[in-house]
């Protein structure tokens, strides 16, 4: 065990190129598969925050009075899924937008609050799934005092189809990457490992068996999916640190508290693991084949 | 020790290499092989050890038939032979202590008997000085002193050598001459393939004689 991982380092420092070679291959292959993951995980996150939520606004009709809402928000305050329903006055909605900012304050110029609606929020004691919700506001909405319920369906229903067309074309995309990465990997190990045909040759000669010819590629081929794994952690570390702020400034307008996925600890094992297994099975493959033939 | 009942090989191009070819060795013996290049020496050598198969014919080493046996018996087999090749296959990024080692690591070997066997061995072949070099930086002589040194290096049953003292000069070759007639002394089985007609002669042997793939029985019948 010890001898062939020592066989396995001396191989390393005597071509320190190969071992470069290998283990940067393994280590793009890795960091374009766990970018394109990456990029799919936040997508399906998003579309999860999207298809959840905690808030409802009730939209009521004019001319109720101040009885009748108190009645309907003391009659939604019972639902078991609802924490809290607050009235909101037309004056407090007209004092929420004004302190929006200067530009929704010169929007309302001229114009009086009452054009604005009463309005019932209603807090959520937990997050539901988005058909839940929209079951909850039909039962709502059916009420001859309600003119409209909004839970956020408009934005969610534009992007459900495009996130949906994403999400099914990912886990094409997936396989292909990951085969089009494990052959390039394969490749690049066994051109490595072919210049090196010599030195098997030398081992069958002299009486060694496969399993004795394998071990020290093997552990190699391990080390070499280690580095590339080490590789691929450091570059995506370096991303999170350089490019996650950025995006999320860009971004979040649009995603409204949703926070970027980045890799974790799973993540961190997962990238080992693949790479480690990559090595492996790649210079299996190589001196599987040569060993192959007979000599 | 070494039986070979009428062997043949047609190489997959169509050269008929080997044409039923009969031979015995004793232990302790040394046959030379000779002919013309491309008569079939090395042919007849690597189906010995292996490294080629036969179309037709048996080889039986020590009573096992080695053109029947299974693949993964060879690398026994191999322990017990030593084997000199044409094409020297050392390890170029490997120095010669470590290249004579390989045969012993194969077999685990315990480090301190390795290390004491290699520099015996290193003292016999007379590479004493040149333990912590690289193969590219001997000469040809040297080199094929090295591949000797890893072929005996396991006290095999029999060696197999090709073309010991091909591609030196009359020196070096007349050194591993003596080499190899010293390893017969002692007691080595070895089968030689060799281009040089006067070796055997010089130390009272008759070499087989190869034409064409066929053993000629008369030496009168040489050609050339
Ligand atoms: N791998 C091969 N494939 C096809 N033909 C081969 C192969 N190896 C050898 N031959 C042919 O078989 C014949 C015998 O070759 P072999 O190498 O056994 O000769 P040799 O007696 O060792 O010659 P030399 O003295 O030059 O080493 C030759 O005609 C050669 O061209
Ligand atoms: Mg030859």
């Amino acid at each position: 065990m010890l001898y062939f991982l020592n066989k396995a380092f001396a191989s390393i420092r005597q071509r320190p190129g190969a071992c470069l070679l290998a283990s940067s291959t393994i280590g793009a292959a890795l960091t374009l598969s766990a970018l394109f993951f990456l990029s799919v995980n936040n997508v399906q996150a998003l579309t999860a925050f999207w298809s959840k939520s905690t808030f409802i606004s009730v939209e009521l009709i004019d001319n109720l009075s101040q009885k009748e809402i108190e009645f309907l928000a003391n009659d939604y305050q019972k639902m078991p899924e609802i924490k809290e329903a607050a009235i909101v006055t037309p004056e407090m909605a007209w004092a929420r937008f004004k302190a929006k900012g200067p530009k929704s304050a010169a929007l309302l110029e001229g114009l009086e609050p009452s054009i604005l609606p009463t309005t019932i929020e209603l807090f959520l004691d937990q997050t539901y799934p988005l058909e839940k919700i929209a079951e909850l506001s039909q039962n709502m909405e059916a009420s001859n005092h309600v003119r409209a319920v909004d839970y956020g369906q408009d934005e969610y229903g534009q992007l459900h189809e495009l996130l949906d067309v994403l999400r099914r074309t990912s886990h094409v995309l997936g396989v292909l990457l990951s085969l089009m990465a494990a052959f390039i990997v394969a490749n690049t190990i066994g051109v490595t490992i072919y210049s090196r045909q010599d030195e098997i040759e030398v081992m069958q000669r002299v009486g060694a068996t496969p399993g004795f010819i394998r071990a020290p590629f093997l552990f190699e081929g391990g080390i070499w999916g280690l580095f590339g794994a080490l590789m691929t952690i450091s570059l995506l570390a370096l991303a999170d640190y350089f490019m996650t702020p950025h995006l999320s400034k860009i971004l979040s307008p649009l995603l409204q508290g949703f926070r970027l996925e980045f890799i974790d600890v799973s993540g961190i094992l997962w990238i080992g693991t693949f790479g480690i297994l990559l090595g492996l099975s790649g210079s299996l493959f190589s001196v599987s084949k040569i060993l192959g033939r007979k000599v | 020790m070494l039986e070979v009942f009428s062997l043949s090989k047609t190489y997959a191009g169509g050269t008929k290499a080997l044409d039923t070819i009969n031979l015995e060795m004793r232990k302790g013996e040394i046959t030379f092989l000779t002919g013309h290049s491309g008569s079939g020496k090395s042919t007849l050598l690597k189906i010995i050890s292996g490294e080629e198969s036969c179309s037709d014919g048996r080889v039986l080493f020590q009573g096992q038939c080695l053109t029947t046996m299974a693949a993964r018996q060879w690398p026994k087999m191999r322990r017990k032979m030593g084997i000199i090749s044409q094409d020297f296959k050392l390890l170029m990024h490997q120095n010669i202590r470590e290249n004579i080692s390989i045969p012993l690591e194969v077999v685990n070997t315990p480090r301190r008997i390795m290390r004491r066997r290699v520099d015996d061995m290193l003292e016999q072949v007379n590479l004493g000085a040149h333990a912590k070099k690289l193969p590219s930086q001997l000469s040809a002589g040297q080199r094929q002193r090295v591949v000797i040194a890893r072929a005996l290096i396991n006290n095999p049953l029999i060696v197999l050598a090709d073309e010991p003292t091909g591609h030196l000069d009359p020196k070096e070759g007349a050194d591993i001459a003596r080499l190899i007639e010293d390893m017969h002394q002692k007691g080595a089985t070895i089968l030689v393939a060799t281009h040089d007609h006067q070796w055997p002669e010089r130390i009272g042997q008759r070499p087989i004689y190869l034409h064409e793939g066929r053993i000629l029985d008369n030496p009168v019948m040489r050609v050339g």
